[in-house]
């Protein structure tokens, strides 16, 4: 350990209430926050570690290099998520992941990419700028939403778009834009059986409940680490399959590229990838070493990742789904199923919910409406929530949803008192 | 004369060989014609003039009526990249007697009065083929209304009649769907076809507008004089727009105090000097060769098509190919003798940027260059439409080489055409094009003059293949792909005798302006000097 590390020694969180939980977050006790989705709120302990440790390296006279290449925090936070140090990355955001990872492929003109309307920019602009560059193709899938998605339907969508050319499915693990959440494992299994590559935005991943990346079965897992893991913004984690288990993903690994690092040689190769559960190589260490680093931000998203892990991340899930599934209830209940673009299937439910807050259905795509709305309820009501947008199958319009996100500082008290007065401003708007 | 100091250091007069073809600014068609609108008439989105013509600030649009460019950035254009939002820019007003806000209203209303029947925008092909409902619109308005509607019956169609794809939130902010992502779209939202229209406007049809002064302004000058009729002359008097505020506006100024606008100007030697010795500041344009405003050893901002032959499709005594094509292998024979008028050669380089010319673009075939004279063509005869204004010298040129060549020719002018009502009656004429936009502007030149839908396909060439092609080119946003497939369009074209193009040149109109005047140029003005910009420094 290097003296960046801090762990989180309160051993009181394995045991702490929810309430003495929401009491370890930076918040406004008058702010009702339902915007994880979009940035998380930090942990006092994870502020004051990112501002000690900055304070610490400021002006110092030791190797800056060294610690910059966040090994302990890596292996810790690759434990976590099931999978090793030699395949985490700590970077800045999952833009910057997705773009170092569909950049790093070998990808040639003519080659295909499936994707969907649902994804970030960063994906697609990442995608047209490789289109651009070398020609490639993309097959961007417009989403079912509401009671039409279902996980047969996803796969079946994906399925249907492969062709012999198809290299790669790039997919966000849960969308932003209605918090689907994508049957990940399903569709990592259909890309395996064609030898497609899988990359997944999980920006919204990390931090939300326990999850195991080698069990997902990707090649690549692009996340934030500012969002559910709550995490300083500008910090991310990238997961890079860097060794062949094949009873999760048989394929071989796929060529990549570390672009942007200092630690790939300057004359020869590294070793060839492996083809067995050793690694060859450590592919995270290619990446984590692009030049000088923020000591600090490695050491706070270290630190929040600890924190999780002593709460618990099973425990964490659980919570958040229960509050996930209340407030997408109390939506039903204010609002009327109709209105939700998030998915009923359960499987694919995140604790994300997104509707249609407007009775009129052509105030789905009034943006202006939705602007008013949201700055509505966050001026007069201190209730911070995002709208979003997204196509719809068959819908020449752009719509526009308003959504919720909780997190384990919400309460459910909260959650009822915020979705009534949503039902309440919106009637006003309406 | 107007009331209005004319004669003023800060006043320009500006003159031009060139006749109006329509009075109206929504569709204008020649450069000079958009100069003059450029002042009058706001879009929601233009283009700027800039110092350095290669500056990108020179090519890509700005935001003009709108308060921004929609972008993923400013929560105006989504992922799908169809659905733009435009949130109109507060405190713009039209220059009535009581000013008035520009509405979302207004920006519909331009829409539909491309449309307009008898009277549709040269541009429509090219509209319809990306805003949704455009082409519903369309085809309900031909359904609904006669071709001699009245302005009151278009009207009230147009508000009984919604355009799907236009939806008006609010009086400031409207959505505009494309009917699929389109690498073009806010460049199209730059044309005057579309500008947005008070409700006063509804008095008339586009292009039916008689005297200017009774045009509501929306930008920096309105017309105040306009007197036209006297052999082709027409002059207006602009001053400043009291209703314009510049807070409002980000590439326009009232530097000057007043514009004088002649058209159909004789300007000799003399009046040059005249108008040199009455100390009044002038803005010239004239006919002749091109001239260079950029260095030579540089590959120029982009081409023009200063003159092709246009074939008359529909009838005519030209309607075949094999016809066409010993006009065009007649006039690329006789290219030598174009040279001794100043023109350029028939050449593969000249066509090469007709072909596409992008990343990825194929080379293909130059023109079918083959025997000039066909025994059986000489006794053909050939009934030519001279234009009237620039292009009179180069078409008067081709009809010679074709007589020399053994064809006859009888000559009809555009003006004795429209008096004649004779306008199917004719077998070839030439037109122009200058790109209405710098970058992916391949559909301003194949769909907007071949395209079988287009209005301003005025030799009614139609082809299946090529309007699949150029579909195709349309909905693609692979730049490669598009550039592909413009190429195989422009084959097409070629291979087909289409047209004959006859001088591709440089972008670069012939002007003089005072050299007391200072001003930015426009790239999409055929490098003319951007007026609304124009500064003037003492003598």
């Amino acid at each position: 350990m290097t003296d960046t590390w801090v762990q989180a020694a309160d051993l009181t969180l394995p045991t702490a209430s929810w309430d003495e939980l929401r009491a370890i977050f930076s918040l406004d006790e008058t702010v009702t926050h339902l915007n994880t989705g979009t940035i998380g709120a930090m942990p006092y302990a994870v502020l004051e570690v990112n501002d000690r440790v900055t304070r610490e390296w400021t002006g110092g006279l030791r190797d800056v290099y060294a610690p910059s290449m966040y090994t302990e925090h890596r292996e810790a936070i690759a434990a976590a998520h099931g999978v090793d140090g030699d395949e985490i990355v700590i970077g800045h955001n999952a833009t910057e992941a997705v773009a170092r990872v569909i950049h790093g492929l070998s990808l040639h003109a003519g080659d295909e990419v499936v994707t969907t309307t649902q994804e970030c920019y960063s994906v697609l602009s990442n995608l047209n700028l490789l289109r651009n560059r070398f020609g490639i193709t993309i097959n961007t899938l417009t989403l079912p939403v509401g009671s039409a998605a279902t996980a047969d339907k996803i796969v079946e969508m994906f399925e249907d778009a492969i062709t012999p050319q198809t290299k790669v499915f790039a997919f966000a693990g849960i969308t932003l834009w209605t918090g689907t959440l994508l049957p990940i494992r399903r569709l990592c299994d259909l890309a395996q059986q064609h030898g497609i590559i899988t990359v997944v935005d999980g920006a919204l991943m990390p931090g939300m409940r326990e999850w195991n990346f080698r069990e997902l079965g990707p090649d690549f897992m692009c996340c934030s680490g500012s969002k559910y893991q709550c995490g300083p913004l500008g910090t991310g984690i990238t997961y890079i399959r860097n060794k062949v288990f094949p009873e999760h993903n048989p394929t071989p690994l796929p060529e990549f590229w570390p672009i942007i690092s200092t630690w790939y040689p300057m004359i020869g190769s590294p070793p060839p990838r492996t083809t067995t559960n050793v690694e060859s190589c450590n592919m995270g260490d290619y990446l984590q070493s692009a030049g000088s680093a923020s000591i600090s931000l490695g050491a706070a998203i270290g630190m929040a990742s600890s924190m999780w892990d002593q709460i618990g991340r099973q425990r964490i899930g659980q919570r958040v789904t229960e509050l996930g599934e209340f407030a997408r209830e109390r939506v039903g209940e204010y609002f009327g199923e109709a209105s939700i673009f998030s998915p009923g299937e359960p499987a694919l439910r995140s604790p994300l919910t997104a509707w249609a807050p407007f009775r009129k259905e052509r105030d789905a795509w009034n943006l202006d409406l939705m602007n008013e709305y949201v700055n509505r309820l966050s001026v007069d009501h201190k209730i911070w929530v995002r709208w979003t947008e997204f196509e719809i199958p068959d819908s020449p319009h752009q719509h526009y949803a308003v959504r919720v996100s909780p997190h384990i500082f919400n309460s459910f008290d909260e959650i009822d008192r915020a979705i009534e007065a949503m039902s309440t401003v919106a009637g006003e708007l309406s | 004369m107007s009331a209005v100091e004319t004669g003023a250091e800060d006043s320009l007069h500006c003159s031009y060989p060139t006749r109006v073809h329509t009075f109206d600014p929504t569709r204008a068609k020649s450069g000079p014609e958009r100069q003059f609108g450029r002042l009058v008439c706001r879009q929601l989105f233009v283009h700027r003039g800039d110092t350095n013509i290669r500056s990108w600030r020179a090519v890509e649009p700005v935001a003009d009526l709108a308060a921004e460019v929609p972008s993923t950035y400013n929560m105006g254009l989504g992922a799908s990249h169809r659905a733009h939002v435009v949130h109109l820019r507060p405190g713009v007003q039209w220059g009535l007697a009581v000013p008035r806000q520009v509405t979302a209203a207004d920006v519909l209303r331009g829409f539909q009065r491309a449309c307009a029947p008898g009277h549709e925008a040269p541009s429509l092909a090219m509209l319809t083929d990306t805003i949704r409902g455009l082409a519903e619109f369309r085809a309900s308005v031909d359904a609904e209304l006669a071709p001699d509607a009245s302005a009151r019956d278009f009207a009230q169609f147009c508000r009984a009649t919604p355009i799907e794809g236009i939806i008006v939130l609010n009086e400031n902010t409207l959505i505009v769907e494309a009917k699929r992502p389109t690498l073009e779209f806010v460049n199209l939202l730059t044309l005057p076809e579309i500008a947005p229209t008070p409700a006063e406007h509804e008095a008339f049809l586009p292009g039916q507008v008689d005297d200017l002064t009774s045009w509501c302004s929306n930008g920096p000058f309105r017309v105040v004089q306009h007197d036209h009729g006297w052999h082709g002359r027409d002059i207006r008097v602009l001053a400043r727009n009291g209703a314009w505020d510049p807070e409002t506006d980000p590439v326009r100024t009232t530097n000057a105090r007043t514009f004088t606008f002649t058209f159909g100007a004789e300007h000799g030697a003399e009046a040059r000097s005249e108008a040199q010795h009455l100390g009044i500041r002038s803005y010239r344009e004239s006919h002749g060769p091109n001239r260079a405003r950029e260095p030579a050893d540089q590959q120029p901002v982009a081409w023009a098509v200063g003159g092709y032959l246009v074939f008359n499709h529909s009838g005519g005594r030209l309607s075949d190919r094999a016809d066409r094509a010993m006009v065009g292998n007649t006039l690329a024979a006789a290219q030598r003798a174009r040279l001794g008028h100043g023109f350029p050669p028939l050449s593969g380089d000249a066509l090469y940027p007709l072909r596409g010319d992008g990343p990825g673009a194929e080379q293909t075939d130059t023109y079918p260059v083959g025997e000039p004279i066909i025994e059986a063509a000489v006794t053909r005869q050939l009934v030519a439409l001279t234009p009237v204004g620039e292009l009179a010298e180069l078409a008067e040129a081709c009809w010679q080489e074709l007589e020399a060549a053994g064809w006859k020719v009888d000559r009809l002018t555009t003006a004795d055409a429209d008096k004649a009502g004779a306008i199917r009656e004719w077998d070839m004429t030439v037109d122009s094009w200058v790109p209405s936009w710098l970058q992916h502007h391949e559909r301003d030149l194949y769909q907007r003059l071949f395209s079988g839908d287009s209005p301003a396909n005025i030799g009614r060439y139609r082809s299946d293949h090529c309007d699949r092609l150029i579909q195709a080119a349309t909905a693609t946003v692979d730049p490669r792909q598009a550039a592909r497939l413009w190429s195989q369009v422009s084959a097409w074209l070629v291979e087909d005798c289409a047209f004959i193009p006859l001088l591709v040149r440089p972008l670069g109109s012939v002007w003089e302006l005072d050299p007391a005047v200072r001003s930015p140029l426009l790239p999409t003005l055929d490098l003319r000097p951007d007026l609304a910009q124009a500064s003037f420094s003492s003598a």
